[in-house]
C-alpha cells in the first residue's frame, strides 16, 4: 500500500523535460569566472498571461558581473511537463563567463550610423 | 445578476490572452560603473489565425451542414499549411524585417548590450498575436543620460 502511494507521488512529481530553444554567443578566451542565472514560472492549465519572468535573467547576470562583459552565454529555454500536462514549468537558464574589464561597445569608438544604413563601412578616402 | 456575471466572465475569457513562450535568446551583457544602462523594449506582432479554433467555433455557431462545408474548406487550406511551425500561421512574416532599424532608433549611439530576443504568442480564441520582442540596454555616459 505504502509502496503504491510512493509510486503514485513519484509519478505525479516527476516531469519530462522538453527543450524549446538554445542559443550561444561567442566564447571568450578568458573563462575564469562563471556566471549563471535562472528564472522559471509554474503554469497551471496553461494560464499564463505574460512572460515577464524572463527579464530577471539579464538583470541577474548584470549584477553578477558589474564591471565587465558576460560572454559565451548559453541560453536554454525548457518546459518541464508534469503528470497529464495539467501543470508545467517553464524555465530559462543562462550560463556564461564574466570577463572583467572587457568593454567592446562601451569604451571603443562606435561609428554613428543613420537608421537607414545597412551597416557596411564606407571605403577609406584616398 | 447571474446573466451579468456570465456575460462578464465571457468578456474576460475572450479578451484575456494566454502568453506562450517559444524561444528566448540573450546576447552578451556589458556593464560598467562609468556608463548608465538605459533599458528599452521593442515589440512587433502579426495577426495569426488558428484554423482548428475556427473549425471548433464553426461547429458551435453554425448548423451541421454549413459547419461540415466550412470544415472541408478549412481542411483544404490546412493541407497547404502543414509542416513544422511556431505559433499560428500569419499572412506575412515581413513584420520582423525592420527590427534592426527599430533597435538603432531606440539607441542611436549603437552602444547596445544585453539584447534579449523573445518569440511568443498571445493566444485569444481563434485569433493569435504572433509577437517578437526585443529587450536590451542602451549604454549612455552619465552626461548623456542627464
Amino acid at each position: 500500500m505504502k509502496l503504491g502511494i510512493v509510486g503514485l507521488v513519484l509519478i505525479l512529481l516527476s516531469g519530462c523535460v522538453s527543450l524549446n530553444s538554445v542559443s550561444l554567443t561567442s566564447v571568450p578566451v578568458e573563462r575564469g569566472q562563471k556566471v549563471r542565472a535562472e528564472s522559471e514560472r509554474f503554469i497551471f492549465m496553461g494560464f499564463n498571461f505574460d512572460n515577464d519572468y524572463v527579464n530577471s535573467v539579464t538583470t541577474d547576470l548584470k549584477t553578477q558581473c558589474p564591471n565587465g562583459t558576460v560572454s559565451g552565454l548559453l541560453t536554454k529555454s525548457e518546459s518541464i511537463n508534469y503528470f497529464l500536462y495539467i501543470f508545467w514549468k517553464s524555465r530559462i537558464t543562462a550560463t556564461g563567463y564574466c570577463v572583467p574589464g572587457k568593454m567592446a561597445s562601451g569604451s571603443d569608438v562606435i561609428k554613428k550610423r543613420r537608421p537607414t544604413d545597412d551597416g557596411t563601412e564606407e571605403p577609406a578616402v584616398q | 445578476m447571474l446573466k451579468k456575471f456570465c456575460f462578464s466572465l465571457i468578456c474576460i475569457v475572450l479578451t484575456s490572452g494566454c502568453a506562450v513562450l517559444h524561444s528566448v535568446q540573450i546576447g552578451e551583457i556589458e556593464s560598467s560603473t562609468e556608463l548608465v544602462s538605459v533599458p528599452f523594449e521593442i515589440k512587433v506582432s502579426e495577426f495569426g489565425v488558428d484554423l482548428n479554433d475556427v473549425k471548433s467555433t464553426g461547429r458551435i455557431l453554425m448548423d451541421k451542414k454549413s459547419s461540415d462545408q466550412a470544415n472541408d474548406v478549412l481542411t483544404a487550406i490546412q493541407y497547404f499549411q502543414m509542416g513544422p511551425h511556431t505559433g499560428a500561421g500569419v499572412y506575412s512574416i515581413s513584420y520582423v524585417d525592420h527590427l534592426e532599424n527599430k533597435v538603432r532608433e531606440q539607441c542611436p549611439s549603437g552602444r547596445i548590450t544585453g539584447l534579449m530576443s523573445i518569440r511568443e504568442t498571445a493566444e485569444y480564441p481563434v485569433v493569435k498575436g504572433e509577437i517578437v520582442k526585443i529587450k536590451g540596454f542602451c549604454l549612455k555616459s552619465k552626461r548623456e543620460n542627464l
